[in-house]
């Protein structure tokens, strides 16, 4: 007894003298973040935001802070970071931290997966010192946390639970957020359904709060990842019109001009409390209702928890239902499940039995010609990868899936797998050999003067999303789901809100039938149909009283998903679902009494809306 | 069309007048009568004949074609020899000596029109598929006839990749045609013929599609005997095949080489077919402890995720990391 007094003695004295002597610093935090951009979008797979050195290949501009230092002294440095493509080459994502001015010895971003690597040692005077990322490489070079400490020893914690409260102690965090905000309709998820679904709720009289991980709203149609909207708008073209895009090529950044008017139409609504940089982490449920979400800040770490009757799930992921307890599913089911067979496209349309071969995400990139001639690094790193592939843009087809890769756990793994694509396929489009070239001339590498290579020459990256643009993911099921039965032999539904006559398109990676193709080029099969509808019970959850659902996470099955999961028919459903919350509130009733009780009223404000 | 020029056109056909398209290979087929189809859209009879190789193997369909293609007056008919495979897969076609296809104001097609046509005959996936003939033409911006007094529309840019310029309506009938219904006339009358031989020729297609049908009507007992033919068949097929070959086999075979020698291929397999072995063998303990321990003498060809997931199988079923 008396030794184990002793040891909690000492194990106390060096737990305090560590946590005066130690500080962590959130590298998404920095006051200055330079050329490097925050990165939200793998917080429950990694633990956290993190800075992203996005240069297209050219080193950015350093992120620098100023901390505060308690006790002068020789301090040990750690990054949080990864080495994304480890290989017999150097890694691409390099960065060294520097204090003061001095560069630690160290460069970071050589281990494979997420760990702590050590940057170094340096001498701490007592108050604000500066610290600094610089990257080495301008090719996603990535800085989670920075840890600093006096003592040398310390296993830091790798394990996502025991880094999620070691991270928690060091910032002293409390369990109840530092805010707490209550409002009628809580939306999370601020792509093109989250939009419409506030704006219809919002026009409805309720008090609206939608909450985004991004500084812009569009989600897939944003400016930072544009694909333009697709599909009719149906019984909601006035609202719909307010957040769509015009049909520019994907990728363009005629996006921004949509954008535009989408931020400022949203703007006017007064009664939408707008949270940008907001990344929802939790949902409190008891009694199979949510009581409130809690979301974070992107940067700053702020806590808000929002408490509401009502919630509203367009995160596309599906993740407030998921954390709820919501049913789900995932993957392609079995053709035999809901009787999905073409025979047209067979095992390609639908699998005979159930497997995670989803559709998969894309990232979209684009370039332009700087009028000189511009070089691009090697990147043996990418080369895996792409084999002789070479482009110079991207599109829709460019997406990626697999049967191992899970479009949520791995978004991580997917995103940087397009980028080895991107990179490695620009590389090869700047360094394209002519066919003809005589054996001499490429031994001595003269520049060749053939004029796609002098193209070539000229061409840089102008844009490439860091974010990943999914079609698919988890699908929260509800009192209906939606299947390609329904769109092959349009029913008549009398709860039918959202409308759609798009052909139903499923996409296979392009090298199931031809490996001669990369693994990252999909390709589109369309079964024509007539104009079919959707059920109102699609939109919310069946087993979580209070939760809608809109955007590709709604009540469908994998090809039933194949057909409305374009963004003007998924703004149908968040503006289908925004109305259905004021009826709920006017009423105090859940989602599915709006079915069975209400129909009519709510059917008759749709249409008084139009 | 006259009837006499229809006359003049069947006695060309029947008498083999022909001459290939560059991309077909000129040989004359053993071939007889396998049943009439009628082309609804214009009425058009067309008999389809089955040919056999020289043992005697039914090897692939024909047809001669004579149609209209147009809602004008701008193009002549389409006459054609199309081939398809046993599983009614359009293979390839050819054209007849004095009837060359004919594009906008009856110019001929250039050879490299041909392989643009075969191309696109042979995309299952074209956007043809889903578009009516109204989508065809943007009648909106006029093209002046130069031969005829009359205007058509011109082509939208968004499916000139699926169709010959010029060639708008013959794209789109001869592909809607050769990609309709009688693929499943031609599979129907393979079916109601079938046999070992057949099959075999089937699934060692280089059509994953004809590949695909033949593993449908691959018996469990099929796997056992042919074992080695399906071996084959894994080797040389695209991953869809190779994976849905994997999914429908029965595993583990009752004779252990035979399992050695799956096993064997799976360094070259693609990640597809390793994913889906791999989930038999997390979901089915007989193939699990058959092949688990096997597992162990090939770890290269296995992915960190995929081993991982092996090891979980090693621990769901009990079984021992000792190496066979």
């Amino acid at each position: 007894m008396k030794r184990l007094n002793i040891f909690l003695i000492c194990f106390f004295i060096s737990s305090l003298i560590a946590a005066q002597n130690s500080i962590l610093i959130e590298a998404e935090s920095f006051k200055n973040k330079g050329g490097w951009v925050v990165d939200p979008q793998f917080v429950e797979q990694m633990g956290s935001p993190y800075l992203l050195a996005h240069g297209l290949g050219i080193p950015v501009e350093n992120a620098v802070t100023d901390i505060k230092i308690e006790n002068s002294g020789l301090y040990h440095v750690w990054a949080r970071t990864k080495n994304w493509v480890p290989g017999n080459w150097e890694a691409p994502g390099r960065f060294l931290i520097s204090v003061d001015g001095e560069k630690l010895e160290n460069e970071l971003g050589k281990n494979e997966g997420w760990n702590w690597e050590y940057a170094g040692k340096v001498n701490l005077k007592k108050g604000k010192n500066e610290l600094a990322l610089h990257d080495v490489t301008g090719f996603e070079g990535r800085c989670d946390a920075i840890y600093l400490s006096t003592i040398n020893e310390q296993q830091l914690p790798e394990n996502l639970k025991e880094l999620k409260q070691w991270r928690a102690e060091k910032k002293g965090e409390t369990i109840l957020p530092e805010k707490i905000l209550k409002y009628d309709f809580v939306v999370v998820g601020g792509g093109i359904a989250g939009c419409a679904a506030s704006i219809a709720a919002a026009e409805h009289g309720l008090k609206v709060a939608l909450i985004h991980d991004r500084p812009v709203l569009g989600g897939n149609a944003s400016s930072e990842i544009r694909v333009h909207t697709l599909g009719i708008h149906g019984n909601f073209e006035r609202i719909l019109k307010m957040i769509d895009t015009e049909h520019y090529p994907n990728g363009s950044a005629e996006a921004f001009k949509d954008e535009e008017k989408r931020m400022k139409n949203m703007r006017k609504y007064e009664n939408i409390d707008l949270f940008l940089n907001y990344r929802a982490y939790a949902t409190h449920a008891e009694n199979n209702s949510i009581n409130s979400v809690d979301a974070k800040h992107t940067s700053s770490g702020e806590r808000i928890r929002f408490e509401a009757p009502y919630f509203a799930d367009c995160t596309g992921d599906g993740w407030i239902g998921y954390w709820a307890g919501a049913e789900y599913s995932y993957g392609r089911e079995a053709a035999s499940e809901y009787g999905e067979t073409w025979e047209e496209h067979g095992v390609l349309w639908s699998p005979e039995i159930a497997d995670n071969f989803v559709m998969g995400s894309s990232v979209l990139w684009g370039t332009e010609n700087a009028g000189k001639p511009v070089d691009f690094p090697e990147v043996p790193w990418a080369m895996d990868v792409v084999g002789d592939h070479s482009s110079r843009k991207g599109e829709w087809f460019w997406e990626y899936s697999s049967n191992d890769l899970n479009q949520i756990d791995d978004a991580e793994t997917i995103r940087d797998h397009m980028f080895c694509a991107i990179y490695g396929s620009f590389y090869n489009y700047k360094n394209q050999i002519p066919e003809d070239i005589h054996p001499d001339q490429e031994r001595i590498n003269k520049r060749n003067n053939w004029p796609e290579q002098l193209k070539a020459d000229s061409i840089q990256l102008k844009w490439v999303s860091y974010l990943v643009g999914k079609r698919e993911s988890r699908r929260l099921v509800g009192d209906y789901i939606f299947t390609f039965n329904d769109a092959r032999e349009p029913k008549d539904f009398k709860d039918a809100v959202v409308f759609e006559k798009r052909a139903v398109d499923v996409h296979y990676q392009m090298n199931l039938v031809d490996e001669n193709n990369p693994d990252f080029l999909s390709e589109a099969m369309f079964y024509n149909t007539k104009t079919y509808n959707i059920p109102y019970r699609s939109f919310y959850s069946k087993n979580i009283n209070n939760l809608f659902m809109a955007g590709r996470n709604f009540s469908c099955s994998h090809i039933g998903l194949g057909g409305p999961r374009v963004m003007n028919t998924t703004g149908q459903m968040g503006a289908a679902v925004g109305i259905a919350a004021s009826v709920c509130k006017k009423h105090q009733v859940n989602p599915r009494d709006i079915y069975t009780t209400y129909l009519d009223e709510y059917l008759q404000l749709i249409e008084n809306q139009k | 069309m006259q009837l006499p020029v229809l006359y003049f056109i069947s006695i060309l056909l029947a008498g083999g007048f022909l001459v290939s398209n560059p991309k077909v290979e000129k040989r004359v087929d053993d071939c007889k009568e396998a049943f009439e189809f009628i082309y609804g859209e214009f009425e058009v009879n067309n008999q389809v004949e089955i040919c056999f190789d020289s043992a005697g193997i039914p090897e692939r369909y024909k047809s001669s074609v004579n149609m209209p293609v147009c809602d004008d007056t701008l193009c002549a008919n389409v006459v054609l020899k199309i081939y398809w495979d046993l599983a009614g897969n359009y293979q390839s076609f050819d054209t007849l000596t004095g009837f060359p296809l004919t594009k906008f104001d009856h110019k001929k097609f250039s050879s490299d029109d041909y392989t643009k046509l075969d191309q696109i005959l042979k995309n299952r996936n074209s956007m043809l598929r889903i578009l009516k003939m109204t989508d065809l033409l943007d009648k909106s911006v006029k093209v002046q006839s130069k031969k005829v007094d009359a205007v058509t529309g011109a082509t939208p840019v968004t499916i000139r990749k699926s169709i010959v310029e010029g060639a708008v309506y013959s794209s789109y009938t001869l592909w809607h045609f050769v990609n309709g219904s009688i693929k499943n006339q031609i599979s129907n009358f393979t079916l109601d013929n079938y046999s070992e031989e057949v099959s075999r020729r089937m699934l060692l297609s280089d059509n994953y599609e004809t590949q695909l049908f033949a593993l449908k009507y691959f018996s469990e007992v099929d796997y056992e005997i042919q074992s080695e033919l399906i071996f084959q068949v894994i080797t040389q097929s695209v991953p869809l095949v190779k994976a849905n070959t994997i999914i429908k086999m029965p595993l583990p075979f009752e004779e252990s080489f035979k399992n050695y020698k799956l096993l064997s291929l799976f360094p070259e397999l693609d990640n597809y077919s390793k994913s889906i072995f791999i989930n038999r063998v997390l979901t089915e303990r007989n193939v699990a402890e058959e092949f688990l321990p096997l597992i162990l003498n090939h770890p290269d060809a296995f992915s960190k995720k995929q081993l991982d997931q092996i090891n979980s199988a090693f621990t769901k079923f009990e079984i021992s990391k000792k190496k066979n």
